[in-house]
């Protein structure tokens, strides 16, 4: 907008300006016209006066002159505002006027003096009271000079129209300028600002991330033409760009994904495996019992738990009598499932609550939670002639083989010991005693007497 | 011209000689010639005027008068189809009586007679004046012999001066109006002396029974005729231009009447044949225009400056005896 303002202003004025100076100087041209033209009418009619004036002088009848200056300057000067006509006589002198004051008198003037000297038509404009008069004189002629006649005429009715063909020039320039400015207005909407507005619209869009935003191709071969041209192929260079731009993004995204994933997978497998490997080392291979090291742990967890309620708790020391025989007759294998199904009895046997573990080879521990010792011997025999009843048959072939005894050695924390290591010594004590007393046997390792069994 | 504004017929001249003087025919728009003379008729009938009783105020010979307005008044007579009888004032103090009292139905009297006329009866009518020498108005002028010292109005005061009648325009009424802008009281400033005619005032200028007289431009252009010495008057000031005689209807004649008269004047002039054929040379005439009450009042307005300025504009003395008996020998000034 600023700038079509600035540019209508300027070329505008410019217009109007020439346009007024051009008038004026026509005006000016006029005006004198207008005003010689005055003057030659009023010459005209002081010339049609002159020479029956020069036959009244001549007669001297100086009432007829009167008559002549009433009668001629009212039809022949009818077009022209005549103030007043006047005859003088050779000395200067007012021989008859159209106001009868004047007569005899000598008309004031620098002009009238000349006139009566002068022996030719004169003019000369004059300004009285603020009003335009032109003096014209002529000298009265008929064989002799007999006088002068002098008339003024005002010029305001020639002033009227100049001042109306001012008034013209200027409104013809107001007019002139006020038409070009819309011209202008129109032309540099039409031309320019259409076109720039439409460019800088689709800059905002593009700048906005509309890139498929374009300027309408334009049929004028023109700098803005060239501008918009060259804005669309930025524009299409940057959406390509942008586009390219994109895929590698979403591509490299994908990837990332990808390994994300991955990742979380291996993620889990460790943990699975993490799990599992916690699971083994706290596991019998074979039994799938605790193995000795999961055994210690709960030995700390009972013996703390312990400590807390003020409850003991016991332990059983558990081994497979003659095991060795029994391997050899029937094959490793056969030991095996042994283990396995005494595992079973023993889990058949006891509590959920107790903890079963192989503690090696043919031996099992037990940890028997918030147990007396007593309560402990009596599990202990429970689950000794539970083994001596079940019948160990061989796996796969159904076929018995043989029975199967265990002798168990029993300790209760914190009677016989104060730690995990001493009650399973006291414990394996009690279990070697066992053993030497003749094996399928339970021995606490706390001397109780029997009776009270 | 800003100073004639009333002008009904344009008059348009040669600037040769006067005497091819042309006028232009009336511009009549409507109704047309005959339908106003028509219209005319009737009501003259109607007002049961059988024959139009024509009143003139003798200020030229009184039988050359009635011979130069004969074809004029008889011109008019056929155009309204009435007869029509001139009859001859004995001055114009007789004729403003006759045409107050409705004893003649038309008059044609001097402009101050009009004024005062107007006066007495309101319900008279101008309907007409006319252009002589081309001038729709006469000049006053106040002259001295010409062998006289007197240069100017002021050097008058105390000497003896000629007035023609205070019921004369150019002989009494205007001139003594100018003599009051100069500051010249014709009453207190003056010796007076009323000589009824403009003939009478030039002659006693010129022959020194007076310092001064007052006339208009017949009186002069007559007066510089019938002298055969040789001897003329001197003019030291102008008046103001008077507007020509009133051509006057009588109350109770209404205005169609004045139409009629007005329509079939303005068919004369020197502009035709005819009219100039009409036209006896002698009266100077170059035609007719049709006028209303406001022609004259300029008259009524000089007479409130004068009266303004001191002047009894009652009626002054009457010609004696002697100089009645001249009236209608010489000439007599409307």
């Amino acid at each position: 907008m600023g700038l079509r303002r600035k540019v209508i202003l300027f070329v505008a004025s410019a217009v109007g300006l020439v346009q007024a100076v051009v008038g004026f100087a026509q005006l000016k041209e006029d005006a004198g016209q207008l005003r010689s033209e005055a003057a030659r009418r009023g010459h005209q009619v002081q010339r049609a006066l002159a020479v029956p004036c020069s036959v009244s002088l001549a007669n001297r009848e100086m009432e007829g002159l009167d008559a002549i200056l009433w009668r001629f300057s009212e039809s022949e000067g009818r077009d022209l505002d005549i103030l007043s006509v006047a005859v003088l006589d050779l000395g200067g002198r007012v021989v008859a006027h159209t106001d009868p004051k004047f007569y005899g008198r000598r008309m004031v003037g620098v002009f009238f003096e000349d006139a009566v000297e002068a022996n030719t038509a004169l003019e000369h404009a004059i300004t009285r009271d603020g009003e335009s008069i032109l003096q014209l004189s002529l000298p009265i002629e008929a064989g002799r000079r007999w006088g002068t006649m002098t008339m003024e005429i005002s010029l305001e009715a020639v002033e009227q129209q100049i001042v109306r063909r001012r008034t013209r020039v200027l409104a013809t320039a107001g007019g002139v300028t006020l038409l070009s400015a819309l011209l202008l207005y129109l032309l540099l909407s039409r031309l320019v600002l259409q076109p720039l507005t439409l460019l800088s619209e689709t800059a905002k869009r593009v700048a906005g991330g509309n890139l498929d935003a374009r300027v309408p191709k334009r049929k004028a071969k023109d700098q803005i033409t060239v501008l918009t041209n060259v804005f669309n192929d930025m524009t299409r260079e940057l959406q390509s760009y942008t586009a390219d731009l994109e895929a590698k993004v979403a591509g490299r995204t994908l990837d990332l994904k990808k390994a994300n994933d991955a990742l979380a997978l291996s993620n889990e497998e460790l943990g699975e495996a993490v799990e599992k490997l916690g699971h083994l080392a706290r596991t019998d291979a074979l039994t799938g019992l605790l193995n000795r090291r999961a055994l210690n742990e709960a030995l700390q967890v009972e013996i703390r738990r312990t400590e807390r309620h003020q409850r003991p708790f016991s332990v059983l020391m558990i081994d497979v009598d003659y095991f060795k025989k029994f391997n050899d007759a029937f094959g490793h294998p056969a030991g095996d499932r042994l283990l396995i199904a005494l595992g079973e009895t023993l889990m058949e046997n006891l509590r959920a609550m107790d903890v079963v573990a192989r503690y090696g080879g043919e031996e099992f521990a037990v940890i028997l939670g918030e147990t007396s010792g007593l309560e402990a011997v009596r599990a202990a025999d429970k689950v000794r002639l539970a083994v001596r009843d079940k019948v160990f048959r061989e796996a796969g072939e159904g076929k018995p083989a043989g029975r199967a005894t265990i002798s168990v050695g029993v300790a209760t924390y914190p009677m016989d010991a104060s730690s995990a290591a001493g009650l399973i010594s006291q414990a394996d004590q009690a279990l070697y005693l066992a053993k030497e007393a003749g094996r399928d046997l339970v021995v606490c390792c706390t001397p109780e007497p029997m009776g009270e069994e | 011209m800003r100073f004639l504004g009333f002008w009904l017929v344009f008059v348009a001249c040669s600037p040769t000689a006067e005497d091819d003087l042309v006028l232009e025919a009336p511009r009549t728009l409507s109704p047309p010639m005959s339908v106003l003379f028509e219209k005319g008729r009737a009501a003259l009938e109607e007002a049961g005027v059988e024959t139009l009783r024509w009143g003139m105020t003798p200020y030229m010979a009184p039988k050359e008068l009635k011979a130069s307005y004969d074809p004029i008044t008889a011109f008019v007579g056929d155009r309204l189809g009435i007869a029509v009888e001139l009859v001859m004032g004995k001055n114009y103090e007789d004729l403003e009586q006759r045409i107050v009292r409705g004893e003649v139905d038309v008059a044609i009297v001097s402009p101050y007679s009009y004024v005062r006329a107007k006066k007495r009866a309101p319900g008279l009518s101008v309907f007409a004046s006319h252009i002589a020498r081309g001038s729709p108005n006469y000049g006053a002028y106040i002259v001295v012999s010409e062998d006289s010292d007197i240069e100017s109005l002021a050097e008058l005061k105390g000497e003896k001066f000629g007035f023609v009648d205070k019921r004369s325009t150019s002989g009494w009424l205007f001139p003594a109006a100018r003599m009051l802008e100069e500051g010249i009281h014709p009453e207190r400033d003056l010796e007076e002396v009323f000589l009824q005619t403009h003939d009478k005032v030039y002659d006693a200028v010129v022959e020194g029974r007076v310092a001064g007289g007052a006339t208009y431009d017949g009186g002069l252009r007559q007066g510089r005729g019938r002298r055969k010495d040789g001897r003329g008057v001197r003019v030291i000031a102008k008046a103001q231009r008077i507007p020509h005689e009133a051509y006057v209807l009588r109350e109770g004649l209404p205005p169609a009447v004045a139409e009629a008269l007005g329509a079939a004047l303005s068919e004369i002039s020197t502009g035709t044949r005819k009219g100039r054929r009409l036209l006896a040379p002698m009266l100077r005439i170059n035609g007719f225009m049709q006028v209303d009450d406001s022609h004259y009042d300029v008259v009524r307005q000089v007479e409130a400056e004068a009266e303004k300025a001191g002047l009894r504009v009652e009626a002054g003395p009457l010609a004696d005896e002697e100089t009645e008996q001249r009236i209608g020998q010489g000439e007599q000034e409307p």
